[in-house]
């Protein structure tokens, strides 16, 4: 009888120290670290998800298949594979690449942090007998030092297209077959702890619809979706002429509430009277940052920047830029930069970043070396700017950063550029270089 | 010792069992060679010796430049097989030959056109593979240098994340660090290593010793309890603790001897077709073992795996031991060793090996029966903060699971005299009943007292679930799938003009579309509305006219059909074609409901303490009995075929694909090859009646060989060995079973006329049996 609750006690003892050291999600309706989406680090070009996290010790990216850590102290880049004697990328056997703890074979090259944990998303193909492709997904967790690794989900019914990790919770869109047997957007979570998979939302009135931008903020989730909000006619002899479609085009920022589940358009409004709407938002000090595009925006030489709420009511004017220039920001500056500029593209004028306070006063500038013609800037940390660099002909990567330094003090320098890692990529193979 | 050698004496006399065992080991052998016939270096054996002998009068084995030079050569020759079956053009080869001057020089290429003259293709095949080879493995001889020089160097030992005290990853790293310095200075040989590599990797062996394990398990424990003498036997003097001792010994030596023979067949085949294998060259010269941290050199790793093999398949056979000794049912035996070894499985595939339960990974039955991948690769996993090999882990999981095995299996030999089922079934009141028939005898016996209703209904349940309730939602499977699908809903059918006018109407609307798209193209500022244009139609010139192309060819060939007078008809062909598409699952289907057979039919005919020969004295217990129970396995067998097979084709009525059955299977693109114009319903019919035939055929088999051996679980497990055995071969040689085409030009037809005519063979064979065996036994003239 004594060791009967002697044991029932030590099971006990253990169910409640369970509970214990795990962190709990924070619903605070601004940007927390370790548990939210890195939106500082959203926006590179051809990036529709987030490829760097950054944890209080380092900075993990995910290039070419392998995760880089790069130590906040030291600067020093390595493969996230604890093992000695391991090739990592220079690895040439398929068979023993999967022994590596840096390699993931992603479906799109995605990484997000939550709760201490790094996520990543497969995309696994079988072949049947007569060469037809079978696909699912299956979402991983990752620990810090890369040496534990385990599945958190299958996910087979769905086609994932875009995904993100916010608050404890994977979000992404697919497609799924409504009632007219069509297939539409649909918006689906998942809870990272117990797998359950929740449809969020279902655009079952939009036709031939795809989600173009997903980004989080706080306790929302922002899409935006594009389609059309009726079947087109393209098939019978009546079949519409494109220029007709033009109507029918919804392009439109939803913001959902992931405590509520409530699903708002933003800029309503503004489409509904003057056909406008932001085609990217930018957060900054918990609020939306955004400039509107409408038919004339390509000859017009102004644009003014408004903010609004996350939930975007309060909408004000907040600057007026040229018409050319992007802009982003991360927790504490907001960064205007020209790179899209046609004369910067042409090398005609010199690739400029401009630092703003919270005041809206212009605080610093300095000069981009090396960047792309229409490269989008991604602020990154609070000290550095996070770049890839490649050659033209794809054999070669690079992870670089530059430094931000103190504010205030270039005026006009240059920004020096460290490379920290060098790779080289073969068809068959990817090999390293270590700078 | 003779209670040892008696005990051997007694396992080696079952003619049957030493029998089937050695067939067993033979189709290990048959499998080896089916799996590898295919591989580049057994397709170009023929040729390795004079390659050899070309290496060794050349001494350029060793020559990295001379190899290439060589290899270079090799492909010149393809260049000009090539260019005269017209796949490369006469610039392709003048641009080679100017590569091979630029390389080598003149001369070289003189020198190599005279050599090339000599040759045949199959022959430069053959120099050009084993060149490469070569080359590899001096490649790696560098390359194993700049490794084993590196280990411990890594730049990630300064790197904070790796260097935190108490961690893993430090502890991993300090740890790994040492065991490679255990190697000293180990030397790599270049030299040639297919034989030992394949006779390493290849992993067969284990499944077919595990089931010779399984096979003299029963004989160890079934011999005395089959023949009522298990308390005789224990009441002598040493019939207890020693007597169960050397049972066990007994199974080791036995096992020993098939082991030799299976590990022994695969080493002599492979030696014979590579000869020359360095057996005393270390196991790191192997590329794939590169990460071994053990100083072993070839022939000690090889024996090292082997024993492990060994060993592990010898405890398996201990626990089938005691699986025995708990359990008296049959079906209870195979339930505990599916659910047991099956969960092993689950953890050796599913569990990553830095996953955290990587313990269970490790701590595996599998992990000896693959003990190459085992000792190949160094790794440790974490306990705590504490790195362990996972090769510790490994060992003391079989030191632990081989003690208990031992002690359990002494235990109930020597006290075990209640089994599971007894503890658990409360006795029950027997109700008197009244006159009761061959046909409720039947059923009472084999489905309530055996408890077989229960699975049967669960079998059904999930047929019935899998059939009719399981989503049959399908993702699309090409990027065209949707949109080819959308247009062909109108379309489907007999071909008609009008289908000749929609398809018309179409090419212009996408012409009209493209020339749009080069309108715009050309625009050099569109407006925002023009763009938005650009947009919507490179959405609709991608993958929408990419699935029209496709349903356009498939029209053009079905014009082709309706001009030669053959029935033509569009159908859909993502639908339709999934009958005959032939799949994995329809194996495992098969799979299951032949096992499924075995193990509710193999009791029906069992001579239990021999009662049939009493049975066979009364009114009914011959014709009317046996009928019955024939009958009952052909039920079973139906039974099967509903929960596992009829599935498949109630979920395809389910997607409503249309009303098209009377279309010629002709018109689809799987079979368009075969030139068969029966109806998809009459096809579909046969396939569907011929898996029906070979269920009961499984049934009736079973029945049939149990009746005949009079030995139950033997007849079962060969039947079982029999339909897993196919089942992989199918499953590796990625064969359907009947309603694909078979892979090099088989005819489905004759493949479909072969099985029907085994399956009805062997029905009317064992039916006419049964029934003639009535005659033989008629007492008193009836």
């Amino acid at each position: 009888m004594k060791k009967r609750y002697l044991v029932i006690l030590c099971a006990c003892v253990c169910c409640l120290l369970s509970g214990c050291g795990k962190e709990k999600i924070s619903y605070e309706n601004t940007y927390v670290a370790g548990q939210d989406f890195q939106y500082m680090y959203y926006g590179a070009a051809y990036e529709f998800g987030l490829t760097t996290a950054e944890t209080e010790e380092g900075y993990y990216k995910l290039m070419e298949n392998y995760i880089l850590y790069t130590d906040k102290e030291t600067m020093k880049t390595v493969p996230l594979c604890g093992k000695t004697d391991c090739l990592h990328e220079k690895e040439t056997d398929p068979s023993k690449k999967g022994n590596c703890n840096a390699y993931v074979d992603t479906k799109d090259g995605f990484l997000y942090l939550c709760q201490n944990k790094l996520y990543t998303m497969k995309e696994v193909v079988e072949e049947d007998q007569n060469q037809k492709m079978v696909i699912y997904f299956e979402l991983y967790e990752i620990s810090l030092d890369g040496s534990k690794r385990n599945k958190v989900c299958t996910l087979k019914e769905d086609n994932v297209e875009l995904w993100l990790i916010h608050r404890g919770k994977m979000y992404f869109d697919a497609k799924q077959q409504g009632k007219d047997e069509k297939m539409h957007p649909v918006l689906k979570s998942v809870d990272l702890k117990s797998g359950k998979v929740e449809e969020i939302a279902f655009w079952e009135d939009l036709y031939e619809g795809c989600v173009e931008d997903f980004q989080a903020y706080g306790n929302y989730v922002y899409v935006y979706i594009f389609g059309l909000n009726r079947e087109v006619d393209r098939e019978t002899e009546d079949a519409e002429d494109p220029k007709d479609w033009a109507d029918a085009q919804v392009d439109c920022w939803l913001a959902i509430n992931i405590q509520t589940g409530e699903v708002k358009e933003l800029f309503a409004e503004a489409f509904k009277k003057e056909k406008k709407y932001p085609q990217s938002i930018c957060f900054w000090q918990d609020h939306l940052y955004y400039d509107y595009i409408d038919a004339n925006w390509k000859t017009r030489k102004e644009s003014v920047v408004y903010k609004c709420n996350l939930d975007g009511e309060q909408e004000e004017e907040w600057m007026t830029i040229d018409s050319s220039y992007k802009y982003t920001a991360d927790e504490e500056y907001f960064y205007l930069y020209n790179t899209w500029k046609e004369s910067v593209a042409e090398g005609k004028e010199t690739p400029t970043i401009w630092v703003y306070d919270k005041q809206g006063k212009e605080i610093d500038t300095y000069v981009i070396p090396e960047a792309n013609p229409y490269s989008n800037l991604t602020p990154g940390s609070k000290d550095k700017f996070w770049l890839t660099a490649g050659s033209e002909d794809g054999t070669f990567r690079a992870l670089a950063y530059q430094e931000k330094g103190k504010m205030g003090m270039h005026k006009g320098e240059a920004l020096q550029m460290q490379i920290c890692y060098e790779m080289e990529i073969d068809t068959n193979n990817t090999t390293v270089k270590e700078d | 010792m003779k209670i040892v050698c008696y005990e051997i004496y007694k396992l080696i006399q079952k003619k049957r069992i030493m029998f089937l065992c050695m067939v067993l080991v033979l189709a290990n052998f048959v499998i080896f060679q089916v799996l590898y016939q295919g591989k580049a270096r057994y397709q170009c054996h023929g040729y390795y010796k004079e390659f050899q002998s070309i290496m060794q009068d050349r001494k350029i084995e060793k020559d990295k430049e001379q190899l290439e030079l060589f290899g270079d050569g090799m492909s010149d020759f393809q260049h000009h097989f090539a260019v005269s079956q017209n796949i490369f053009t006469q610039d392709m080869l003048e641009e080679y030959h100017q590569y091979i001057i630029e390389t080598y020089g003149t001369k070289a290429l003189q020198e190599i056109e005279k050599q090339n003259q000599t040759l045949t293709h199959d022959q430069s095949v053959a120099y050009l593979y084993y060149s490469c080879e070569c080359i590899k493995r001096l490649d790696y001889v560098k390359e194993y240098e700049q490794f084993r020089n590196g280990i411990g160097k890594d730049d990630f030992l300064t790197v904070g994340i790796f260097q935190k005290n108490r961690t893993f990853a430090k502890n991993n790293i300090k740890k790994t660090k040492e065991a490679y310095q255990k190697l000293g200075t180990m030397e790599i040989a270049t030299g040639n290593h297919y034989a030992i590599y394949d006779f390493l990797t290849y992993s067969y062996s284990s499944v077919f010793l595990l089931v010779i394990a399984f096979l003299i398990a029963t004989l160890v424990i079934r011999t005395e309890e089959d023949a009522g003498l298990f308390m005789l036997v224990k009441s002598q003097k040493k019939g207890r603790t020693k007597l169960i001792l050397a049972k066990l010994l007994a199974l080791f030596v036995v096992l020993f001897v098939f082991d030799l023979l299976a590990e022994g067949s695969i080493l002599g085949i492979t030696t014979y077709f590579f000869y020359d294998n360095d057996w005393n060259m270390s196991i790191q010269s192997i590329p794939e073992f590169r990460n071994c941290c053990m100083p072993l050199k070839a022939w000690q790793f090889a024996l090292l795996c082997v024993s492990t093999r060994l060993l592990i398949v010898y405890v398996a056979g201990v626990f089938f031991v005691c699986l025995f000794l708990f359990f008296r049912k049959n079906w209870m035996i195979y339930l505990s060793t599916g659910i047991i070894f099956g969960l092993f499985f689950l953890g050796y595939t599913e569990i990553l090996p830095n996953g955290t339960f990587a313990l269970f990974k490790y701590a595996n039955v599998f992990q000896g029966l693959s003990p190459a991948n085992l000792y190949g690769t160094y790794q440790n996993i974490p306990i705590g903060s504490y790195p362990i090999s996972t090769t510790v882990v490994y060992w003391s999981f079989f030191v632990i699971f081989f003690v208990c095995a031992i002690l359990v299996a002494k235990r109930q030999w020597n006290h075990g005299t209640v089994r599971f089922a007894g503890i658990l079934r409360k006795k029950k009141r027997k109700k008197t009943r009244g006159k009761a028939t061959v046909t409720g005898s039947i059923l009472y016996m084999y489905f309530i007292q055996e408890k077989k209703i229960v699975f049967c209904v669960l079998v059904l349940a999930l047929g019935i679930n899998t059939g009719c309730l399981e989503s049959v939602v399908t993702i699309p499977v090409t990027l065209t799938q949707a949109d080819y699908q959308e247009e062909i809903k109108e379309l489907q059918g007999p071909l008609t003009k009008e289908t000749e006018k929609a398809i018309e109407r179409k090419d212009n609307f996408f012409e009209k579309l493209w020339e749009r798209v080069m309108e715009l193209e050309m625009m050099d500022n569109p407006t925002a509305e023009e763009q938005a244009e650009q947009i919507a139609l490179e959405t609709q010139t991608g993958n929408p006219y990419a699935a029209h192309l496709e349903l356009k060819e498939q029209y053009e060939q079905i014009k082709k059909r309706q001009e030669q007078g053959k029935d033509a008809q569009l159908l859909d062909t993502y639908v339709w074609n999934r009958l005959f598409q032939g799949n994995a699952d329809e194996v495992k289907n098969f799979m299951l409901a032949g096992i499924f057979c075995v193990i509710v039919c193999g009791s029906i005919f069992e001579n239990k303490k021999n009662i049939n020969k009493l049975i066979a004295t009364t009114k009914y217990g011959r014709r009317h009995l046996w009928r019955k129970q024939y009958i009952l396995g052909i039920g079973c067998g139906i039974l099967a075929w509903c929960s596992f097979l009829l599935p498949e084709i109630i979920r395809f009525f389910r997607i409503n694909p249309g009303s098209y059955w009377s279309a010629s299977v002709g018109n689809l693109d799987i079979m368009a090859d075969t030139g068969l114009e029966y109806s998809i319903g009459t096809v579909v019919f046969f396939m569907y009646f011929a898996r029906l035939l070979v269920c009961i055929t499984i049934a009736v088999g079973t029945m049939f060989l149990v009746y005949l051996t009079d030995n139950m679980f033997m007849s079962m497990t060969v039947v079982t060995a029999g339909i897993l055995g196919a089942g992989i071969v199918l499953l590796k040689k990625q064969w359907g079973v009947l309603c694909s085409i078979m892979t090099e030009g088989t005819h489905p037809l004759w493949n479909l006329a072969i099985l029907l005519g085994i399956c009805i063979f062997i029905l009317i064979g064992c039916i006419v049996f049964w029934e003639k065996e009535v005659k033989y036994k008629k007492v008193g003239g009836k």
